[in-house]
């Protein structure tokens, strides 16, 4: 196999993902190249550099937030984000009124679009505003969607002590990231793989 | 003596699922403490896998409630075939995933300035990586982050969670080869990008990977 094969295979080698002949041909390639050793030596150094990453601890307990959010409907929480740009959180009246202004507007604008002006809306309306409303929902809908994928999440979250939690199950660290020689470093690699059993 | 153990941790196992399918049974029904309790459970790990996705403490503090939101009203869907945590991984990864196209649409928040204090790492390091700095610490987040997402996930559930093939293929949706391939690719940028950073420490040759 030429380095470039071995290079592909170096990944699964590490995790005992490979055959056990594919495992010792590249077994066999490493012994001989220097090129590819160092190569796996830095891969299991960086893949393992992450890996010992500690676990970040969230900073407030979120559930009593997150069951209220749950149980409100979606609907709302789409307003919900929608009206936190243009009016502040405290102005609830201000909030329950441009919500109001919000709709009539929307229907207004989506019943103008769909028919060629106000005044045609005036005279035939009845039939108009029930086509265009369902083209205002259309849009609404859209535009809602639009909103919160730009707002992101609103949730209002009370401050709470974070809940105890199980310790992360965490995997033996396997190399600490210090200098260790490649030689070594791959050496004790294919022993560790050997030792753990193949795909 | 080692049947009875084992006989005696399948039973625990087979007690501890079902008191699980209890919990999400009063969950649907609307049980709001149930919900808590639920939410409880699993909020820290949510959190760890979106912060691995995301890199940001506050990115990954949203998306963790909304993942957990979105978990409570499709508690419906889940229907037990595959394992709970399996199932909200999914939910989550995808909630992450859709909020990085959000945010990349919005703002470059990935250009290499930093956006948050390394107050945000966790602040009591175990014992086991105290010999990595902050300062390391946040420059591996960092070049975690460079990795495009569909590498970066796999990266991520393989490294951060451990997780075997199997569970990655059924989080993703992805066929077992298509894992390994990008879990080959993803280490590679990985190792470029840590090796190319002067502020991580390395045994190994810098630059051989441009």
């Amino acid at each position: 196999m030429t380095c470039n094969e071995i290079s592909e295979l170096l990944s699964p080698f590490l995790d005992g993902r490979l055959s056990a002949p594919e495992f010792e041909q590249v077994a066999a390639h490493l012994e001989a190249c220097a090129t590819c050793r160092d190569e796996l030596a830095a891969l299991r150094f960086s893949a393992e550099l992450v890996a010992s990453l500690p676990a970040p601890r969230l900073p407030d307990d979120l559930a009593p937030a997150v069951a209220a959010r749950a149980s409100t409907s979606p609907w709302r929480d789409r307003w919900a984000a929608l009206l936190d740009v243009v009016v502040p959180r405290q102005a609830f009246l201000v909030r329950e009124f441009s919500r109001a202004v919000a709709i009539v507007a929307l229907f207004l604008l989506a019943a103008t679009v769909r028919g060629r002006g106000p005044s045609d809306l005036v005279i035939s309306w009845p039939g108009r505003v029930a086509g265009a409303a369902g083209t205002g929902m259309a849009h609404l809908t859209a535009g809602l969607a639009e909103a919160q994928v730009y707002l992101g999440s609103s949730g209002g979250t009370s401050p709470a002590k974070p809940a105890a939690q199980p310790p992360r199950e965490r995997r033996p660290a396997r190399l600490r990231p210090s200098s260790i020689p490649s030689d070594q470093a791959v050496a004790a690699t294919i022993q560790e793989v050997r030792s753990h059993g193949l795909a | 003596m080692g049947v009875a153990v084992a006989i005696c941790q399948e039973a625990g196992r087979v007690a501890a699922e079902s008191e699980e399918s209890r919990l999400i049974a009063r969950c649907r029904a609307g049980d709001r403490a149930a919900q808590e309790v639920l939410v409880r459970r699993y909020q820290e790990q949510v959190y760890r896998l979106a912060y691995g996705l995301l890199g940001h403490a506050e990115d990954a503090r949203d998306a963790t409630q909304e993942a957990l939101v979105a978990m409570l009203r499709s508690l419906h869907s889940f229907r037990g075939d595959a394992r709970f945590q399996t199932w909200l991984y999914r939910l989550t990864t995808n909630v992450c995933l859709m909020q990085r196209r959000r945010h990349q649409s919005r703002t470059r928040l990935l250009s290499d300035t930093p956006v948050e204090s390394y107050d945000h790492l966790s602040p009591e390091p175990d014992p086991e990586s105290t010999m990595m700095t902050r300062e390391v610490q946040f420059a591996v987040r960092q070049c975690l982050r460079r990795i495009p997402s569909e590498f970066r996930a796999v990266v991520v559930l393989r490294e951060l969670e451990g997780l075997a093939y199997e569970e990655i293929a059924e989080i993703l949706h992805i066929p077992l080869g298509t894992v390994q391939s990008r879990l080959s690719r993803g280490r590679r940028l990985l190792r470029d990008a840590i090796l190319n950073d002067e502020r991580i420490p390395s045994p190994y040759a810098r630059g051989q990977n441009p």
